[in-house]
């Protein structure tokens, strides 16, 4: 075995804490005295670090906060956050709980059906390839010198979910993040619109039925630089969108914010 | 640049008041980032008691010694993932119990759901960029790669138990995982995954 695999077998096994006790201690003479070790070691570290990330977020026990106070000795809430909320049956899930009541039946959909499948769901309308695009553009977009911010605005009855919409001017493409949609009949979809100073829409993009969990990404692209408009709207259209809609947007945000 | 800058802004902010003895601090933390750590407990320990445990224990850690996160070396949920992963393996090893199987895991999956307004959006879809990123990362791998990483990363089994448990001689063990995380490492670099920063 060449000397550099020897080097980076200790190094691998000491970021995943799998050495014996005696090749532990030749690993951290080693990071001690050999800058190579210690440089395969903040890589295989970094790689270590994301496996950790890897692994989905779980909604903790009820209570959970109160534990964590009594367990630091604190004897009442020190603060006005309220603590976890209880995963609470669905049958007994109080009303109205738009969002999250949604949320949480179409998270029990998707959990029967990716026991079943054993697939990795993302959400309804995007595949995963499409969502580790939008995630990386996003990414690349939220370090925009230029990025700009607008939060969707409800301009009727509440419509629920968190609507937020990051653009860069020089950007062709906007990115919505959305959470906790209201989930709509399978025979119509939310459909987005940029909107110029005029009030003429251009299509951006759909955003399926609103069966999703937790935050997603969506592109919103009309082939037009974003500075050409003024707004971004979302109505909600048949199934597959339309040209030209007719519907009274059920969220309005300003993009130049 | 804002979002960013806000973001972290307000967790050295928060870090700055557990420093000063603020409990209130931890638990804005412990709201943002405890069910990513306890999805890692729970994955680790296959208890959800333990797993509270441990993640508090972690938590609690930092309440009574918070120079013990340094903001120089990398985001805060990066850190408390490590130390949330050495005390979950700790204990694993303490009780090590030999039925431990890779299909129970699966059973303790649950979908999660965004039930707490404190938690950002930036920040849950950070934290969801990089797992659907290292989730690619690690389907890149061979099955035996990828099998002997997470043996050692989610079981805490060294690279002799590894060796004794698939009956693979040692160094083969040793070779796949160092070549698993060479893959990873050049995938995750790519993708510009973030762990650390």
């Amino acid at each position: 075995m060449e000397e550099r695999d020897k080097l980076q077998d200790l190094m691998a096994g000491y970021a995943l804490d799998s050495l014996d006790e005696a090749e532990r201690a030749e690993a951290e003479q080693l990071i001690k005295t050999n800058p190579q070790a210690r440089k395969w070691l903040d890589e295989f570290q970094f790689v270590t670090n994301g496996l950790a990330l890897s692994v989905k977020p779980v909604e903790l026990p009820a209570g959970s906060l109160n534990r964590l106070r009594q367990k630091a000795g604190i004897a009442s809430p020190a603060s006005n956050i309220v603590d976890f909320k209880p995963r609470p049956a669905a049958a007994t899930r109080p009303r109205p709980v738009r969002s999250f009541g949604l949320a949480w039946a179409a998270a029990l959909v998707l959990f029967i059906t990716s026991a079943v499948f054993g697939t990795l769901w993302v959400n309804t309308t995007q595949d995963l390839t499409q969502a580790q695009t939008n995630n990386r553009n996003l990414a690349s977009l939220l370090v925009s010198p230029s990025l700009k911010v607008s939060d969707l605005q409800s301009t009727g009855p509440v419509t629920g979910g968190s609507w937020r919409v990051y653009s860069d001017p020089s950007n062709p493409k906007a990115y919505l993040v959305a959470q906790n949609m209201a989930t709509l009949p399978a025979d119509k979809e939310y459909e987005a619109w940029f909107i110029t100073a005029d009030s003429r829409a251009d299509k951006a993009g759909l955003l399926g039925t609103g069966a999703t969990v937790g935050p997603t990404v969506f592109a919103l692209n009309s082939g037009t630089a974003v500075n050409q408009y003024n707004r971004v709207a979302i109505t909600i259209e048949k199934k597959g969108g339309v040209d030209k809609t007719d519907q009274k947007p059920i969220l309005l945000g300003n993009l130049s914010a | 640049m804002q979002v960013q800058s806000n973001k972290h802004d307000d967790e050295r902010l928060l870090i700055e008041k557990v420093q000063a003895g603020d409990f209130e601090a931890v638990e804005t933390l412990y709201q943002r980032y405890s069910r990513q750590a306890y999805g890692l407990a729970l994955k680790i320990l296959n208890s959800p008691e333990a797993a509270e445990d441990a993640i508090q224990d972690a938590f609690l850690r930092f309440w009574k010694q918070p120079a013990s996160y340094d903001p120089e070396r990398g985001k805060f949920v990066t850190w408390l993932l490590s130390v949330v992963h050495n005390l979950c393996i700790d204990q694993l090893r303490r009780k090590r119990h030999n039925s431990i199987s890779l299909d129970q895991e699966e059973t303790q999956e649950r979908i999660n759901y965004l039930a707490d307004e404190s938690v950002t959006i930036e920040e849950e879809v950070w934290l969801g960029m990089q797992r659907v990123t290292v989730q690619g990362a690690l389907s890149s791998l061979p099955d035996e790669q990828r099998l002997a990483i997470d043996l050692a990363f989610f079981k805490g089994l060294t690279h002799q138990e590894i060796a004794q448990q698939t009956g693979l001689p040692l160094g083969t063990v040793k070779s796949r995982i160092r070549q698993g995380l060479m893959k990873l490492k050049g995938v995750m670099q790519g993708l510009e995954v973030e762990p650390g920063v």
